[in-house]
């Protein structure tokens, strides 16, 4: 008894003294942790996609981070997304049909999804799957799928056949809801896909070709750019919002003649025109008319890429697409704080 | 549909006023009917890469090849066998004008020639002018042009010639070619396959070229006739198609493959009267390609065009020069997949003056003036300057200005065309010397070139690309080139050097234009001994920026290949021909993440009558 009372006191002394909080160091995950990174396309055909790094207090910048930990391993050509899915993250390659997955805090490079994709486009993840939405040949519009991988084993699970162009997706729950932009053509829909039976359940229609779907404060919202100025019979933009439990649209709010795009959810709702940022909450009643960024003293050329975080707008400019472009963080004021030269095409910013 | 065309245009052409404007000199050969008057008048005095040794230029397997290792063009080539663009003086595809016996072939579509598929079996004489020449043949020939001339020879005895070619990667290549005439009859036809597997090792890589197959075939027949004396006609027909798998690296998803068919035909009649030499042409060129992005569905996109051209040209000689009056009409029409049939017509009316000498001095000049259905063209001229200082060697100057029309994907690409654009204008100065005796030619030219309201494809806010007039380009440089042949007793040595330098910018950026080597240097050297010819040449061409910025590059290479011909017989009816290409198996590219082929070997026999 008095050697087990003993040690218990010893071992209870040896916990105290082992965690002591002034010397338990946090050990850093990786390189690449508080930052974001700028996926930058490279140009079609030439297989120089990469990865740009930015911290967050500005200091370090890494113009391929990718390259630079993974000697061996190319990145491919014309990347199109990237999503992190707790430890990793996963880079849709459009051109080269992969999925390359590395780990998100350090880049190295893990393994390649190369079967079943075709043309692939954007990821989403749910319910232990992983989403890949794949245009297939895109002069076809009968062969549109979304690939499901699992995201244990990698392997590949079933394609879930959809209709032409899908693109972005949103989980919400138990739903995959998938925008439709039409690929080479034009769509409306949305289609809402079941992550336990991993098939279509049903087909929203909203405004013309549904360029982003985001969530915020609860309910879903797609932002359509509405057919273009060079298309036979351009439309006007739309906003709409979707109940996730009933799958309805409740409410829309029209453009007058704009295609707006790169709808973002922060702090409200963040979207492009041209190449002026406008902010929007869904409880105002009318779309707003003066931006809140304008790039044009800038000499901004387009906007190609838009993320919001913490207070600040982020946003990619690809120049004339063969150059180097530029990232540029804005206060929600439309005060220019910083500018840094990226890669070829920066189509997509995400924070770490 | 092309060939009820063709018979109408015969019906149309017979008219007689045509005549014969030859080369004095040639009366003492056996005549030979020279397909482009204006190239063997008016050529000199400009930088001229003759490359006349038709033998040689047979040996490569395509034009792109013979082009990149023999004469200082620069070429992109999409990797081996695919479309491949041509690049003289800094000036890009569109702006070097590939002209087949003195009709611009370049395409209606996309203003470029795609010399992969340009083969050379089919060609008398290649010549690569360097420098603009709008006068003589309008729209395109602004920084360069590349002749290639089919001449028939009256007078000669019936000739066969048959090669058959074996290489690396399963590449076949089969040729035949008949030709004979009599005093007024003139033949020759010949064909050509070419096929490969193409799937080639990247130098340094370990791994291959994937979906790189291609075949090929192409024919040509032409015939010459003189009806009467004083009159002849000739009638040259081109045809060639390809179906090509679009070479990839590994890494890219994409198997794609694109289908070509081109065909070209040209009537030419000359009479040459007391009063003067009256000479008309009539051609048809058409182009017909299909894109399959995926090559396992039958989804495909694809465009054509059709061109009818005729030239109705008087020249008269006076004692103290000779004037060259033209008349020429085009009829242009595309149509594809992506649009609806779109035409332009061009009418255009030149004058041409090249004087005999006067004293020491030569004066060549001309002026010409197009007017066409969508835009107009400006008025082009050109004041050339030679003085002879000894029957060797000749200084000459020159001042002109040049013009290229936008194509018709840059002006009606639904969408994205631009019906308004200008055509781009350029305003060229140089100054270059000519010193050339029995064994020996050496060549230099300096020159310096603008071009205002060059086309460039641009993306507009709404993500749209669309044509615009917003470059301007000033290019200046300078082009070398030296022959020399030496006989030692029964054998030949002939070498050949030549460099180019070529300082590019985009003015609005002040940027170096990408995809333009600032240096390119050639060297060759060839000896021929009784039974054996072995050659070795090599290149060295700089580095390429890739994009506007000058971020990024594609690096210097050089190159090293050997050919070698063997007689084996005493009547030299059998020969073997082997070529040796990229002898260091060095890794280039021409184009961003298209490798061109390492180490490659290609074996030929050939007979001739």
């Amino acid at each position: 008894m008095k050697t087990l009372r003993f040690s218990f006191l010893a071992l209870l002394a040896f916990f105290t003294l082992s965690c002591n909080p002034d010397r338990f160091i946090e050990q850093p995950l990786g390189e690449y942790q508080n930052g974001l990174f700028i996926l930058n396309q490279g140009n079609f055909g030439a297989a120089n996609s990469s990865i740009s790094f930015l911290s967050n207090d500005l200091q370090t910048f890494v113009l391929d981070a990718f390259a630079a930990t993974n000697a061996d391993v190319t990145l491919g050509d014309t990347a199109q997304d990237i999503g992190f899915f707790e430890n990793r993250m996963y880079v849709v390659v459009n051109n080269s049909n992969s999925v390359q997955v590395a780990n998100r805090f350090t880049l190295n490079a893990e393994t390649r999804i190369t079967s079943q994709l075709n043309n692939p486009r954007y990821v989403a993840f749910g319910n232990g799957y992983l989403f890949v939405s794949n245009w297939g040949d895109g002069m076809s519009s009968t062969d549109d799928y979304i690939a499901v991988y699992s995201l244990l084993s990698f392997n590949h699970v079933v394609n879930i056949p959809v209709s032409e162009g899908p693109e972005r997706m949103l989980v919400v729950g138990n739903e995959l809801f998938v925008a439709h932009k039409g690929g080479f053509g034009f769509s409306d829909q949305i289609s809402v896909i079941d992550t336990n039976q991993l098939n279509v359940s049903e087909t929203i229609t909203v405004g013309d070709v549904p360029d982003g779907i985001v969530e915020f404060q609860g309910n879903i919202y797609v932002l359509c750019s509405g057919k273009p100025g060079w298309s036979s019979t351009p439309t006007s933009g739309s906003l709409h919002r979707i109940n996730p439990q009933t799958r309805e649209v409740t409410q829309t709010w029209n453009f007058s003649s704009q295609n707006p795009n790169h709808l973002v959810a922060g702090t409200s709702l963040y979207y492009a025109i041209d190449n002026e940022v406008f902010a929007f909450t869904p409880s105002q009643s009318a779309l707003p008319q003066t931006a809140i960024i304008q790039t044009g003293p800038q000499g901004v050329y387009g906007i190609y890429a838009l993320a919001h975080k913490d207070g600040k707008i982020y946003l990619g400019d690809a120049g004339n697409f063969s150059e180097r472009g530029y990232l540029y963080i804005y206060s929600l004021s439309g005060q220019l704080l910083h500018n840094q030269q990226v890669g070829v095409i920066p189509t997509g910013i995400y924070f770490n | 549909m092309k060939s009820t065309l063709l018979l109408a245009q015969l019906c149309l052409c017979f008219s007689f006023y045509s005549l014969w404007g030859q080369n004095e000199t040639a009366l003492h050969l056996d005549e030979v009917e020279v397909s482009d008057r204006y190239f063997q008048r008016f050529s000199k005095p400009a930088f001229v890469q003759s490359l006349a040794d038709s033998a040689r230029i047979r040996q490569s397997p395509t034009l792109a090849t013979f082009l990149s290792t023999q004469t200082l063009v620069h070429l992109r080539e999409n990797s081996a066998g695919m479309i491949a663009s041509a690049s003289i003086r800094g000036g890009n595809a569109a702006q070097t004008a590939v002209l087949w016996n003195g009709i611009p072939i370049n395409s209606l579509l996309t203003g470029q020639s795609d010399l992969g598929i340009l083969n050379t079996w089919d060609f008398s004489k290649i010549d690569v002018k360097s420098g603009g020449s709008s006068l003589f043949y309008g729209s395109g020939a602004i920084s360069g042009s590349i002749h290639l001339q089919s001449d028939l020879n009256f007078n000669q005895d019936l000739n066969v010639r048959i090669l058959s070619r074996y290489g690396s990667f399963h590449s076949i290549s089969n040729q035949a070619m008949l030709s004979g005439g009599s005093s007024r009859l003139a033949y020759q036809v010949s064909a050509q396959a070419l096929s490969s597997t193409n799937d080639y090792p990247i130098p340094g890589r370990g791994e291959r070229m994937q979906n790189a197959n291609f075949t090929q075939q192409s024919m040509q027949a032409n015939v010459g006739w003189k009806p009467r004396e004083h009159h002849q006609l000739s009638w040259f027909n081109y045809f060639v198609q390809a179906h090509r798998n679009l070479a990839v690296v590994p890494q890219m998803g994409m198997r794609s493959k694109l289908e070509d068919r081109q065909f070209r035909s040209v009537i030419n009649y000359s009479i040459k009267s007391r009063f003067a030499v009256f000479h008309l042409k009539n051609a048809f060129i058409s182009e017909d390609f299909d894109y399959f992005e995926n090559r396992f569905t039958s989804v495909r996109s694809g465009s054509g065009s059709q061109m009818l051209f005729q030239r109705w040209d008087v020249q008269k000689h006076f004692s103290y020069g000779t004037l060259s009056l033209l008349a020429e009409g085009q009829w242009q029409r595309a149509s594809g997949d992506n649009f609806e049939p779109q035409f332009r017509r061009i009418g255009t009316l030149g004058a041409f003056w090249q004087s005999q000498n006067i004293g020491k001095w030569l004066l060549q000049t001309g002026v010409r003036r197009e007017w066409n259905s969508v835009q107009d063209a400006p008025w082009v001229g050109n004041v050339s300057l030679g003085y002879v200082f000894t029957s060797a060697f000749q200084l000459f100057a020159t001042t002109s200005t040049h013009y290229r029309l936008p194509t018709f994907n840059d002006l009606f690409w639904p969408g994205s065309g631009n019906p308004n654009l200008k055509p781009e204008f350029s305003r060229q100065y140089e100054m270059g010397y000519i010193w050339e005796r029995e064994n020996v030619k050496w060549q230099t030219t300096v020159y310096h070139y603008q071009i205002q309201h060059q086309i460039r494809w641009i993306p507009t806010l709404g993500g749209l690309w669309m044509p615009e007039n917003v470059m301007e380009v000033e290019n200046s440089g300078f082009e070398t080139q030296f022959h020399y042949r030496l006989n030692i007793r029964k054998a030949q040595l002939h070498t050949q050097m030549g460099y180019t330098y070529v300082n590019a910018v985009d003015m609005t950026r002040q940027n170096r234009l990408t995809f333009v080597p600032e240096h390119k240097y050639i060297a060759s050297a060839t000896y021929a001994r009784k039974r054996w010819d072995v050659g070795l040449n090599g290149s060295f061409t700089s580095f390429v920026f890739t994009t506007t910025d000058e971020s990024a590059f594609l690096p210097s290479f050089v190159l090293l290949n050997a050919l070698a011909t063997l007689k084996l017989d005493d009547k030299e009816k059998w020969r073997l021909h082997l070529n040796a290409y990229n002898l260091t198996n060095t890794f280039y590219e021409t184009q961003i993440n298209r490798p061109m082929p390492g180490r490659n070997l290609h074996l030929a026999i050939q007979y001739q009558l």
